[in-house]
């Protein structure tokens, strides 16, 4: 199977990557700028696939059975499709479990549905300490975890990408799909926090 | 970095880009660095924003002489390449030879990959 971890790169990532070094060799571009400025102009959109996903689990059981039996293929019943033959595996938070995502070697992401890493992803802190320490971790992000709640943490292998099906808020029965989908953040589906009812 | 303009150019004044009510749209990391490189060469100081804007509308209008259309951040790849090599900012013989270093690197069979790694079980309770 291909991977994104050492599958080889195209033509096209070859070119923007031979561009990208030589101007970082010549000190013109800083790549933690750059970075910040993919975040700037990305906004929402690639987490609002996964957005969308995660509302269709809230409100279809059946989906969400399908989804969490085979995330790659549920994922791709609502056309959101792109992997490199890495499959998608969904891990639902539950009373007794919350769930982390992280790749500890590299910065592997499920971007058709995530969207673009953000930059804390991709740093050496978040790979290597939320192995170690995720509570202290998702303490930082304001996320405090119960001591009798167990924290899972998934690392991407180079054929799996990983992705956070969140709690559904309370408050929200009788919302639509759409209503539902605008409260997840891209952080509930790494798990780095929870989804909130808007009067919480 | 003082000399860092935060200005943002406003992408509205590019024809065609893909975008929805949020903003650009990308359809692979790749369309979105090509995006964010010359963003961020433009707010260094390194062009004049209505120049990319120039070059990139250039490659856009050649393109409608071809018979079957480019996806548009091969064109303004294409059209990043030239600004920047017509700047100076990039010698076109070093971007060969590093197209060329990065293709032979992984070719080669212990070539250097940043992201191979082998993980076995990768759930780690705590």
């Amino acid at each position: 199977m291909s991977t994104n971890h050492n599958r080889p790169l195209s033509d096209v990532e070859i070119r923007v990557k031979a561009l990208e070094s030589l101007l970082v060799e010549k000190g013109l571009v800083d790549a933690a700028a750059v970075d910040a400025l993919i975040d700037t102009y990305e906004h929402k959109v690639g987490p609002r696939n996964g957005a969308q996903v995660v509302a269709r689990a809230w409100q279809d059981p059946a989906y969400k059975a399908r989804l969490l039996a085979d995330g790659t293929a549920a994922i791709a019943e609502l056309g959101f499709t792109g992997m490199q033959g890495e499959d998608m595996v969904v891990v639902e938070n539950t009373l007794d479990t919350h769930n982390v995502i992280v790749c500890t070697l590299c910065s592997c992401y499920p971007w058709p549905t995530l969207g673009l890493p953000p930059v804390w992803f991709k740093s050496a802190a978040y790979r290597s300490r939320v192995v170690l320490d995720p509570r202290g971790v998702l303490s930082e992000f304001g996320l405090e975890i119960p001591a009798e709640i167990r924290v899972q943490v998934w690392d991407s292998t180079s054929e799996i990408r990983y992705m956070v099906l969140p709690e559904r808020p309370a408050g929200t029965e009788g919302w639509h799909e759409a209503q539902l989908a605008a409260l997840v953040t891209r952080d509930a589906m790494i798990g780095v926090a929870k989804v909130t009812h808007p009067n919480e | 970095m003082s000399t860092v303009s935060s200005f943002v150019p406003d992408i509205d004044n590019l024809a065609e880009i893909p975008k929805d009510a949020d903003g650009a749209v990308f359809a692979a990391p790749w369309e979105a660095k090509a995006f964010a490189l010359v963003i961020h060469l433009h707010q260094r100081g390194c062009f004049a924003w209505q120049d990319w804007v120039d070059v990139l509308a250039s490659e856009i209008a050649a393109d409608k002489a071809r018979p079957a259309p480019t996806p548009y951040y091969l064109l303004w790849l294409a059209a990043a390449e030239r600004i920047m090599t017509a700047c100076g900012l990039v010698d076109p013989g070093a971007l060969v030879a590093a197209q060329a270093a990065l293709q032979a690197g992984q070719l080669a069979p212990t070539g250097h990959h940043d992201h191979a790694h082998d993980h076995g079980d990768h759930a780690h309770p705590h």
